[in-house]
């Protein structure tokens, strides 16, 4: 069975308390105000001098001291009273400003990722496109001038891979700015696009031709990604995550001409 | 609305709320690279009539429901010749980053020795996240990789078999 003893808490431990504290103060007061009138007596020393009388002949009587006690004591706790209300004003106004600032900041990263994935999205079809370009160059005659052709078309696809970098690293240092705004999930899914489309580089291939490496899948994710930056609400400063799925097949199939690959 | 059973069906389909999805490869994917190389799928298990909640193109498993993962994976590893021991690394990677401790090694030493090399990790992913398993081998002298192996009478025994399971 357990045995329960009571431990006597440690007076410092007590004075920790803020309504023990309060309450010394407030005792504290109390006693300095009403218990020396009490000890030196309650009647003024000259017979002909009033309760209210106040003159070289008349000191202040008790009673007269609590009055005036009592008006400075409300005196500055009105006084108290107006300073901590000023305060208080002030900390809200600080506090609404700091508030303001942050939706704004919150709006304009949603707003300019929402922008910066489009923009994305846009230099990734250009960037095909001009692979598209470059492709066709490949296996044309010498006299079509295939050659300078394809350092046209190359030195497009270089300004296309580029422009996707530089939009990729706006959106790392929007991340970087509001990271202490954004939800961190967002921040996660944001970083996750980018860390894939900063792996993806256009690749050669060994007949010449260009090809963008997990295209379609690139534009999923970065569609994906849009369709959650839409979905942001200034009411309520957050994004809403979207769950319906059309039905879709995989892209990829079994292939037949697998099976002769298979070892027996 | 009622709220749902996760094994709750309607009238059209199956309904589910969890995530899930079964990729295999029928095909045998041997290294010949030093560079870390992505296993690529080729099938994914039918859901019953309902909606695919994870998708798949070639090597990269599409995530399209934000969740906790559960993610267990069987390739089946073996090597073509000789009969030096050689290790065989296969690990996870998600939206083309590396995940740490997710990494697990087979020795092969004869190439009649078929392993399968089981690997499991538990991930948080979010919708559009992409997970790719990738293998890495000693050397590409010897023919390593991932096998489908066809037995007589059998079903075909896929190179690999992941399974990934939503948790919450």
């Amino acid at each position: 069975m357990a045995v329960h003893t009571l431990m006597p808490m440690p007076i410092l431990e007590w004075c920790k308390k803020p309504k023990v504290l309060a309450a010394v103060v407030f005792a504290g007061f109390v006693s300095g105000t009403f218990v020396p009138y009490l000890v030196f007596g309650s009647g003024p020393d000259d017979p002909s001098c009033g309760r209210f009388d106040y003159s070289r002949r008349c000191d202040l009587s008790p009673t007269l001291f609590l009055l005036v006690d009592l008006v400075i004591g409300i005196l500055l706790a009105i006084f108290f009273h107006y300073l901590s209300k000023r305060n208080q004003i002030r900390l809200d106004q600080i506090i609404e400003s700091q508030e303001a600032l942050r939706h704004k900041r919150m709006d304009y990263a949603a707003k300019q990722l929402k922008q910066l994935f489009q923009l994305t999205l846009f230099t990734m079809s250009v960037t095909k496109r001009s692979i598209a370009h470059y492709n066709l160059t490949v296996g044309l005659k010498d006299d079509e001038k295939p050659l300078w052709m394809q350092s046209v078309t190359l030195s497009e696809l270089r300004r296309d891979e580029a422009k996707l970098g530089r939009v990729l690293q706006s959106v790392r240092s929007i991340l970087t700015t509001a990271n202490d705004v954004l939800d961190p999930d967002m921040v996660n899914r944001v970083d996750g696009v980018c860390n894939y489309l900063g792996e993806i580089s256009v690749e050669q291939q060994a007949d010449g031709t260009m090809e963008f490496p997990k295209y379609d899948v690139c534009r999923m994710k970065v569609n994906y990604l849009i369709e959650l930056l839409q979905t942001y609400s200034r009411e309520t400063r957050s994004f809403k995550d979207i769950v319906e799925e059309p039905y879709r097949t995989s892209p990829i199939d079994s292939e037949p001409d697998l099976a002769e690959e298979v070892k027996r | 609305m009622a709220p749902r059973d996760d094994n709750e069906r309607n009238l059209s389909g199956r309904d589910y709320r969890k995530a899930f999805g079964q990729f295999s490869s029928n095909k045998t994917q041997r290294i010949s690279t030093l560079k870390p190389v992505e296993v690529l799928f080729d099938a994914q298990a039918d859901a019953g009539g309902g909606v695919h909640t994870i998708d798949f193109d070639k090597g990269d498993i599409i995530i399209k429901q934000s969740g906790m993962y559960l993610i267990i994976a069987g390739p089946q590893v073996g090597k073509v010749r000789g009969a030096t021991p050689r290790w065989i690394d296969l690990w996870l990677r998600v939206n083309n980053i590396d995940v740490p401790n997710s990494n697990i090694r087979a020795v092969l030493i004869d190439p009649e020795e078929k392993t399968v090399a089981i690997m499991n990790s538990v991930l948080p992913l979010n919708r559009g996240d992409t997970l790719n398993i990738v293998m890495a081998a000693e050397t590409i002298e010897e023919g390593m990789g991932l096998e489908a192996i066809a037995p007589d009478g059998e079903p075909t025994i896929p190179s690999i078999i992941v399974t990934v399971v939503q948790l919450d």
